[in-house]
């Protein structure tokens, strides 16, 4: 064998070659670089952050008391967390809690009070309500009317359905950012798991519908008599004024709108104007009947008809229309039908929610619920005033299409009861009005 | 035509009977024995020189001849033997003769080439033959694992039992441009087209030799075989005689990396035997079992453009792997998302943010590992009875019949399982004519489509759509962990996870159960084909060069071909009944030898098929003789196919699109005259290009070759070289169309969302291909052989786009080293064989991609046992067990060792 292989050096040589050539191995199929998953931060994540600023550390004690301090941890998720400052969590408790004193005391106390005091529920609640399960920079806020609706981490009725969520409405305007009606103060802070958006108030979730407010509210027995009204008679036919109930709207979870509230005074001044003359008129024919009778003649009839009716129509006219009743006084139907009360009342809605930080700064006709079955109306007329860099509008109007003016916003964004704008229900947002907009001419 | 038939009658008739007249009356006996090793030497031609008597030796080297008077000379001829010539004065004894073995080149003669009878060195277009003691000396554990070890030869193994060669390029599982035929039969599965020849044929111990033309040969062989002819013939019992086994055990998969290591086991016996010197029969079984390789790429897919991306189960929501099923089912969890919003318009919002870029999402699949059943079962049995009409006619009656499990590649991963075909045939051989009439019978048996079965295997476990579906639930988890705050993988694990529960896992009661009923459904509600469609053919030809040879050698031929598809609408638009299709074809051959050094051959062919135009392919080539054994070989070939029965009459439907033929009746089934089709590519460009439907058209390629065999060396040193280019016309492919499912104006979103077909196209653009080899075999001294063969293919002009599936590697070499004698009476022989493949772009139907290139070694080392004619052998396929694929989708194959022992080898 040794001599064979001697004799034939060269073939050895040739399958040490070979031999040499196959040491390369055959190489797997042709694998693709995969995107490399992002690699973990090394920076905070949310929960640390608010940890770590001063201005955030009661809410950061709210997220405590909420248990969700891990969940904001999280470096594989992904949230936008709207944080107010210290003052404003020590206000709304001073509100929430019924003690003034809270607003004066020193963070450790105030984090005392959070941490034993305050429901752990409603702790959830509120924190839950002020995360965005996404990043959301402000750059990314719309420029357009009226906001970007995006869910909240908020379920007010998981039992009801686990997909429920309270919006969050977003908008950049010309002045600031806003979520729902408050100015972003500080936007953008990066964390590991998303964005800190600093905010110049603490956003707390509503738990009344529009129909509680107008229910309840002194002020709004007029509106809440139209609505009666409105929907008396309603044969639900689809597409037309008869669809919709209104009070079932207004009182249900799932329809996002913007209520413009005429008050009660708005209402007794239309329907004066609306009355006054059917009382002139009845006045004038009852005294002019009284007076042939009585043997003038037709001229002097005339005269004692109008100044009868001259003068007392006014205060009877007024006493009609002083209450509330007077939508459901038969004796007015042929006057007020149905379908013209809500046609009225429709095209005080919008049907999407729109805080008076939203309006723009020109007029603007923007469509209301009337425009679901005459999509050709003007809708209504907005406009808000902001002065120099304050985010807060100063002024704003809404105007009927046939109104000779516009009618104000009663500005008041505090809390019900007095609040009167930027009110947030769990179906839309109200604001109180001075005037009843007129949609179509009376 | 009638006249012809007559005269053909009467020759044929007169060749019998003229040769059943003799009579003979001297017996002459002896043995035969290797004049080195003293063994005795079977199958050795013996013949009565200025006769055509002849008979051989038996396995023990014994023969018996009769010869009309005394003296008489015998002439002894063998391949790999000195011939030899003996003249008898006496018969009284029997005598000795001690053969003296040779190492010469070159003295192969093959039949294929010309249909008729010649030395390989005088072949006027490319062939390669192996011989039975080239299988016998090849480490590869198949025989038909030898045929890519010849030149410019391409191999796709679908599995451990299923390989497809092909020359030339168009590689691929089922190849249907390269005929396979096995003792004359086309062994191609009439209705599934793919050539069967490594599952259905000759057990390796009935090979006699295989022939392998490359290149168009359609001139003689009928349609098919643009790219090349395999021609497999058995061993005939006259010449071949005796019992004789092989017991090859083994084992693969030895890294245990895919599965444990598995024995592998190949079984099989021939035992033949002349009865009388009319009369003798054969038969034969092979068993072999083994744990079969396995598909294993899990890279993604993207179906919709035919390219891999990168992405995972845990990355990509719309994972589609490879080698994964069921995942093929896609749909955009947006529509799931928009319902919610519907409902909940307070989500709208958020969703609008998150449905901003189609969030396609797939199902969950199942990787073949876990799917198919690893066991491959491959049991083939044969037999023939032969009965010799004349001394030079001879009959037969034969039939081939297999059956088992095994894995192709198509659209999808099939298991064929307990796939049966038998192939049965009678035939009288003349030396001047043939007759021949053979059927093939094809019964799918429980064959199943992988992806097919799992997808309805998902939709029955859980439905994809409804309110409560798959993608419902899934949808609403995703929106559910993204409300809060999860990521978009976390969103994605979190909703595949609610909406797999209640999976079934592989191997429970609960998943067999299921996934049995749905494999055992035809297409579409479940993934069985229930294909029994059968092919008729008969054929015959006469050589009148014997009445003609002064003037010019005359081959005339033709044959009748009826397939019958019957799939009962699993496969084939056959719903209503069994589809038949008829061929016929026709061909002449005149040779003419010019001068000493100069034979021209002309040859033409004419082929109709029913459904088309018929064909006329012309062939002419030329010998150049320059000196003994050293020729140049010149010819201009064309081949054609006609669309196979697939690309004719296939229907079916895989869910995400339809697969049809192309014939005419679809037309109307499918209302493309009054719902037209658009090319699908286009429309997702925003183009609208109208298709028109049931013009296709048989392709055919025109191919010049030029080449040179010559022995050299002292006729140590065989050396051939070739060359050649060609051009198709009206090459065969699909197109991808979509038609509006509304009937209306078709529009781009029906690129997505309308009836999708693939049907079959011709291109009209003029494919060119050419390429080159060099092959070198050289005999060292003690027997020593040493070989190298490289090639190289390509094909140019290309439309951009079009997809050609040449899946050729630019080059490609073999190299090997060997020993057939060594040791005490040389008895020891060894021999290394190296393959490199380069990389290239693999195009399927399955799947497209790049293939690496690839090195494998194999070797065998053996050990003769003269007195029994006995071999030991231990052999490697794959000896490094470098794991490689030669087609994307295929499985990976690692390495085979085996052990084999061979009684009575000859």
């Amino acid at each position: 064998m040794i001599s064979i292989i001697k004799r034939n050096k060269w073939a050895v040589l040739l399958i040490g070659c070979a031999m040499a050539v196959l040491s390369s191995c055959n190489k797997d199929l042709e694998q693709f670089p995969e995107a490399a998953p992002p690699a973990a931060s090394t920076s905070k994540a949310i929960g640390d952050n608010l940890k770590s600023i001063a201005r955030d550390s009661l809410f950061y004690k709210l997220v405590q008391r909420a248990g969700l301090l891990d969940t904001l941890n999280k470096k594989s998720k992904t949230f936008t967390v709207f944080v107010p400052d210290s003052n404003a969590i020590k206000g709304f408790l001073a509100a929430a809690l019924g003690n003034p004193a809270i607003a004066t005391l020193p963070n450790s106390a105030v984090s005392t009070i959070i941490l034993t005091q305050f429901p752990a529920a409603s702790a959830n609640a509120i924190v839950n309500y002020n995360i965005i399960p996404q990043a959301f920079p402000v750059a990314s806020f719309p420029r357009t009317f009226p906001n970007v609706a995006i869910a909240s981490l908020f379920n007010p009725a998981p039992t009801a359905s686990a997909f429920l969520r309270l919006d969050l409405y977003l908008y950049q305007g010309s002045t600031s950012a806003y979520v729902n009606n408050i100015p972003i103060v500080a936007s953008d802070i990066a964390t590991a798991n998303g964005l800190i958006q600093h905010t110049a108030a603490l956003l707390v979730p509503p738990s009344l519908f529009l129909w509680d407010r107008i229910n309840t509210d002194a002020d709004f027995t007029f509106l809440r008599a139209a609505i009666l009204r409105a929907d008396s008679g309603t044969t639900n036919v689809p597409g037309t004024l008869n669809q919709a109930i209104l009070q079932s709207v207004l009182s249900n979870i799932g329809p996002d709108l913007t209520l413009f509230a005429p008050n009660n005074q708005a209402f007794k001044n239309i329907l004066y104007a609306k009355a006054n003359p059917i009382v002139y008129g009845q006045l004038y024919q009852g005294a002019y009947a009284q007076a042939i009778l009585g043997g003038a003649t037709p001229v002097q009839a005339d005269g004692i008809a109008t100044a009868y009716a001259t003068a007392n129509a006014p205060a009877q006219t007024t006493a009609l229309v002083s209450d509330p009743s007077v939508f459901q006084n038969p004796a007015l139907f042929p006057f007020l039908p149905a379908v013209s009360v809500k046609g009225i009342l429709v095209s005080h809605i919008l049907g999407k929610r729109a805080y008076t930080n939203n309006f723009p700064i020109a007029v603007t006709n923007v469509p209301t619920l009337l425009n679901s079955v005459i999509p050709s109306h003007p809708g209504v007329a907005l406009q808000s005033t902001f002065i120099g860099l304050s985010p807060f509008s100063i002024s704003s109007t809404v105007k009927g299409a046939y109104n000779p003016s516009a009618s104000n916003v009663l500005l008041n964004n505090t809390s019900a009861p007095f609040g009167t704008s930027d009110q947030n229900y769990l179906n839309g947002v109200l604001h109180k009005i001075d005037q009843v907009l007129i949609p179509a001419p009376l | 035509m009638r006249k012809i038939t007559s005269y053909l009658v009467t020759l044929i008739l007169a060749n019998i009977l003229t040769v059943s007249a003799f009579s003979q009356n001297v017996t002459i006996s002896g043995n035969i024995k290797n004049s080195v090793s003293q063994e005795n030497v079977s199958a050795v031609s013996v013949t009565v020189k200025g006769s055509d008597e002849g008979t051989y030796t038996d396995d023990k080297g014994n023969f018996k001849i009769s010869v009309k008077s005394l003296p008489a000379t015998l002439q002894f001829t063998s391949i790999g033997f000195l011939p030899q010539e003996k003249t008898f004065t006496s018969a009284s004894s029997s005598v000795q003769i001690d053969f003296a073995p040779s190492n010469s080149l070159g003295q192969e003669v093959v039949v294929s080439a010309s249909r008729v009878p010649q030395k390989i060195m005088e072949s006027p277009v490319s062939i390669e033959r192996v011989s039975a003691a080239n299988i016998r000396t090849s480490p590869a554990a198949s025989f038909y694992d030898v045929v890519s070890t010849l030149k410019g030869v391409d191999v796709t193994t679908s599995s451990i039992t299923f390989k497809t060669p092909t020359t030339r390029g168009f590689g691929g599982s089922g190849n249907t441009r390269f005929n396979q035929l096995v003792d004359g039969m086309d062994n191609q599965a009439p209705g599934l087209n793919f050539s069967v020849g490594a599952i259905i044929g000759l057990s390796e111990l009935d090979v006699d030799n295989l022939e392998l033309l490359s290149g168009a040969s359609s001139a003689l062989y009928g349609p098919g075989g643009m790219n090349g002819t395999l021609l497999i013939t058995s061993k005939n019992p006259f010449k071949y005689q005796g019992f004789s086994f092989v017991v090859k055990e083994g084992l693969n998969h030895a890294d245990g990396s895919e599965r444990p290591v598995s024995p592998y086991h190949d079984w099989s016996f021939r035992w033949a035997k002349k009865v009388s010197e009319k009369f003798a029969f054969k038969m034969n079984a092979e068993i072999l079992q083994a744990k079969d390789w396995i598909g294993t790429d899990y890279r993604d897919y993207d179906r919709t453009n035919g390219v891999l991306k990168p992405g995972t189960r845990v990355t990509d929501p719309n994972y589609d792997g490879v080698n994964t099923y069921g995942d093929e089912t896609t749909a955009d969890i947006r529509q799931v998302l928009a319902g919610v919003a519907a409902q909940a318009p307070f989500l709208a919002p958020f969703i609008a943010t998150l449905s901003q870029n189609p969030l396609n999402v797939s199902r969950t699949g199942y990787t073949e590992q876990q799917l198919l059943n690893p066991n491959t079962i491959n049991f083939k049995v044969s037999g023939s009875l032969h009965y010799k009409l004349s001394a030079n006619t001879e009959a037969e009656i034969a039939g081939y019949w297999g059956t088992g499990n095994t894995v192709y590649t198509g659209a999808s991963r099939y298991s064929i399982k307990d796939f049966k075909m038998g192939q049965y045939k009678i035939d009288i051989v003349n030396k001047n004519w043939m007759l021949r009439a053979y059927t093939t019978q094809e019964n799918a048996g429980q064959s199943f489509n992988l992806a097919a079965t799992t997808q309805n295997f998902n939709e029955l476990w859980k439905p994809s759509g409804g309110s409560n579906g798959w993608y419902a639930q899934y949808g609403q988890a995703y929106l559910s962990a993204k409300l809060g705050g999860a990521s978009d993988a976390d969103a994605n694990a979190s909703a595949r996870a609610v909406a797999d529960i209640g999976r079934p896992t592989i191997g429970t009661a609960a998943f067999n159960t299921l996934y049995n009923k749905v494999r055992k459904l035809p297409v579409p509600k479940g993934g069985a084909l229930l294909d029994r469609s059968d092919l008729y053919n008969a054929e015959g030809n006469y050589n009148l060069s014997s009445l003609t040879k002064s003037v010019v050698e005359v081959l005339v031929g033709g044959n009748y071909r009826r397939y019958v598809l019957n799939s009962q609408g699993t496969l084939f638009a056959d719903s209503t009944g069994p589809i038949s299709i008829n061929e016929y074809g026709a061909y002449l051959q005149l040779g003419k030898q010019i001068t000493d050094g100069l034979k021209i051959t002309a040859s033409g062919r004419y082929d109709k098929n029913e459904n088309f135009k018929g064909r006329f392919t012309p062939r002419v080539t030329a010998v150049l003789k320059l000196a003994e054994d050293n020729n140049i070989r010149l010819s201009y070939q064309t081949a054609y196919r006609f669309p196979s029965t697939q690309q004719q009459w296939i229907n079916l439907d895989l869910n995400s699109y339809k697969l049809i033929g192309g014939n005419k009746s679809f037309n109307d089934y499918y209302h493309f005259d009054t719902n037209p089709i658009y090319n699908r590519d286009s429309l997702q460009n925003g183009k609208v290009v109208p298709v028109s439907f049931g013009n296709s058209k048989p392709e055919s390629l025109s191919s010049f070759e030029a080449g040179y065999r010559g022995l050299v060396l002292d006729k140590k040193l065989l050396i051939d070289i070739y060359g050649y280019a060609g051009q198709y016309t009206d090459f065969i492919g699909r197109t991808v169309v979509a038609q509006s499912k509304t009937n209306s104006a078709i529009t781009p979103a029906d690129a997505a969302t309308g009836q999708i077909y693939s049907i079959p196209t011709n291109s009209s653009a003029k494919i060119k291909t050419y390429g080159f080899g060099a092959g070198l075999d050289y005999r060292l001294p003690l027997n020593f052989t040493l070989g190298v063969n490289a090639a190289t293919d390509n094909l140019t002009n290309i439309p951009s786009g079009f997809i050609a599936s040449f899946n050729s590697p630019k080059y490609k070499l073999n190299a090997s080293f060997g020993n057939t004698g060594f040791g005490t009476d040389k008895r020891c022989g060894f021999n290394v064989a190296y393959r490199f493949q380069g990389s290239f772009y693999f195009q399927g139907d399955l799947a497209n991609g790049n293939l690496p290139a690839v090195q494998t070694v194999d070797a065998q080392f053996s050990y003769k046992i003269p007195t029994t004619k006995s071999i030991v052998k231990i052999g490697a396929n794959n000896l490094l067990n470098q794991y490689y694929y030669n087609a994307v989708g295929n499985s990976r194959i690692g390495g085979l060792y085996y052990v084999s022992f061979g009684y009575n080898i000859y």
